[in-house]
């Protein structure tokens, strides 16, 4: 479960925008959207329960850990452990293979080792998300679809419990978004884990469980 | 870990191929010259000064001590001004140790032709790999590279180098009886003919063979009386020493008189040579130099120029890493959302920093090997090419 309570949040050295959140709460594997006009904070949301940003006073809970209290070691190990981040540009590393590129938490944390587990995994997920047969392929070979396919893999790769996915098919056409957000639920429920997403689309609503309308959560904001 | 950044430096470098083999030929080159440069010069100097260390002392016609030196021990720059035989048996008469006298004024082929005694192949621990030594007037030995660039080996002859076609006051060619090949001692001494110095006087003219004139007939002979026969031109002068004419061969004049480029003095002790080094240095027409002090002092300036190079390369250098800072830049630059993603992901900023720098540093290794490399495989043909 997430829980923010009594957050503020303020980026340092501006003033015109706050984050003043009383209580929000994201019960596990829920399907939670987020929603709101540009600049009205839903990244700045994600980036605060990711331990990304540190709000100026507040708590912020994920499961049992108050992750605003952690030093960034801690925040680190945690997310790329327990959240898998699907960003609106894909950010893929060109540089890298499919498959390589689904493995890229384990390559760049200590922890983290790649084994036949693992191998198999990527396999199965790259499978199950129909670009099975492109895990030697570079990035640029792909088309979108395939592109945020392949960020999806990455995002679930290491199980984690919460996805997010920040303007995920922003850069989709309409029918190929639809697509990947069916597919999207479909993995997220099989993978048990929460998920967080930010949209302008009002069509993909309705895959959503929670709508969670920044400029209403935001005391600032009311 | 260092294993999977590895694995990204090195999927990145062959990923951005064109790059990577631009920045390593740079980083190559830059590396290259002045790792080659020094490694060069001081081969040169082991090798000079090797040669030098060897030859205590060495005697000449006064006049220019670094060409005597660079004729008497590598066999290059021009003929020294000649000396009389007369100054070796003088020496050689004072029992201050071996001397062995040297005449290199003739070539064969290309190849200079040594004058010289068997002495001299003791003095180099030259030794003789087929064949035998030279024996009789107008035996050869060849040098290994002579041998082997030539094609010549003990049987064959090898004729000598006439100065000039259309120079009818020049020697006739004297065509020699190659009778040994040396082993490869990695010294000038591969380079070279060797011959005795009676050989050389032979070429040079003091000596020579032609049909007996008592026997010859009157078409042959300009004026004959008591004690002198005058042949004419048109005696036929041997052109080659075979056993059947070796006895006719003959020298005209005071042997003291003939000719010598150097001589090299290996005194038993200190004493001796100080004191010859001397007597001979009081002399107006003569020289004794120690090599070694001679090679120093070209090497100090070979050593001086190269300090004036290497602040060249240090230029080169900074100017380098300039450029690579330059590239780091911008490939940081260009590279930014890369790093957003990996940090958003869960990457410390040490292990982004740790996986560019891996990329700059395995490019940095690559060029550094092949410098190595490069240096190495260079040096060893100037070695075996003998440039120097």
């Amino acid at each position: 479960m997430i829980l923010i309570k009594n957050l503020l949040f303020r980026y340092p050295g501006e003033s015109d925008f706050k984050l003043e959140i009383e209580e929000l709460r994201i019960e596990d594997r829920q399907k939670c959207c987020i929603i709101g006009p540009s600049g009205s904070g839903k990244t700045t949301l994600l980036n605060i329960i990711t331990g990304i940003y540190k709000p100026i006073s507040g708590t912020v809970r994920i499961n049992e850990m108050e992750i605003n209290r952690k030093n960034d070691r801690e925040i680190r190990n945690f997310r790329i452990r327990n959240i898998g981040y699907i960003f609106q540009d894909f950010g893929l590393i060109d540089y890298l293979n499919v498959e390589d590129n689904v493995l890229l938490p384990f390559y760049i944390s200590p922890g983290l080792n790649v084994d036949g587990k693992v191998r198999k995994k990527v396999d199965f997920i790259l499978r199950r998300l129909d670009i099975g047969n492109k895990s030697r392929s570079y990035i640029a070979r792909l088309s979108q679809g395939e592109k945020q396919r392949v960020a999806i893999a990455r995002a679930l790769v290491t199980g984690p419990d919460i996805v997010i996915g920040d303007e995920a098919t922003g850069n989709l056409d309409v029918k190929t978004a639809e697509v990947i957000m069916n597919l999207l639920m479909d993995v997220v429920e099989e993978n048990k884990a929460t998920l967080l997403f930010v949209t302008h689309n009002v069509s993909l609503m309705k895959h959503f469980g929670k709508v969670i309308d920044i400029n209403k959560v935001n005391k600032d904001r009311e | 870990m260092i294993k999977k950044i590895f694995k990204l430096a090195i999927n990145y470098l062959k990923y951005n191929r064109l790059m990577s083999i631009i920045l390593v030929v740079c980083i190559t080159i830059s590396i290259f010259i002045p790792m080659f440069t020094v490694r060069i010069s001081n081969l040169a100097n082991e090798i000079l000064s090797r040669r030098a260390m060897e030859t205590p002392l060495v005697i000449g016609r006064k006049g220019g001590s670094l060409q005597l030196v660079l004729n008497t021990l590598y066999f290059k720059a021009d003929t020294p001004d000649i000396m009389q035989y007369s100054v070796y048996e003088d020496i050689a008469g004072k029992n201050a140790g071996r001397v062995i006298p040297l005449y290199n004024k003739y070539t064969a082929r290309g190849y200079p032709v040594i004058g010289t005694t068997l002495e001299y192949f003791g003095l180099r621990s030259l030794a003789v790999r087929s064949g035998s030594s030279m024996q009789v007037l107008g035996d050869a030995v060849l040098g290994f590279n002579v041998s082997r660039k030539l094609g010549l080996g003990a049987g064959d002859s090898i004729i000598t180098d006439t100065g000039s076609l259309y120079n009818i006051s020049s020697m006739y060619p004297l065509q020699m009886s190659i009778v040994g090949v040396l082993e490869k001692s990695n010294s000038p001494d591969d380079n070279v003919i060797f011959t005795g110095i009676k050989t050389t006087w032979v070429i040079d003219g003091i000596g020579h063979g032609h049909k007996d004139l008592k026997k010859a007939e009157d078409i042959d002979i300009l004026s004959r009386d008591r004690d002198n026969i005058v042949g004419s031109p048109s005696v036929y002068e041997y052109t080659r020493i075979t056993p059947e004419n070796i006895d006719s061969f003959h020298f005209h004049g005071d042997p003291g008189r003939f000719p010598l480029t150097g001589i090299i003095v290996i005194p038993e002790t200190a004493r001796k040579k100080t004191i010859l080094q001397a007597n001979i240095n009081l002399s107006e027409t003569l020289q004794a130099v120690t090599p070694e002090g001679i090679i120093g002092n070209l090497m100090k300036l070979v050593f001086n120029v190269q300090k004036i190079l290497s602040s060249y390369f240090f230029l080169v250098f900074l100017s380098t890493v300039l450029f690579l800072a330059l590239i780091i830049t911008l490939s940081l630059q260009i590279r930014k959302s890369e790093r957003h993603i990996m940090q958003m992901i869960g990457s410390s900023k040490y292990t982004i920093f740790f996986i560019l720098f891996t990329q700059m540093f395995t490019i940095v290794l690559i060029s550094f090997g092949m410098s190595v490399v490069a240096v190495n495989v260079l040096v060893a043909f100037v070695k075996y090419l003998q440039f120097i």
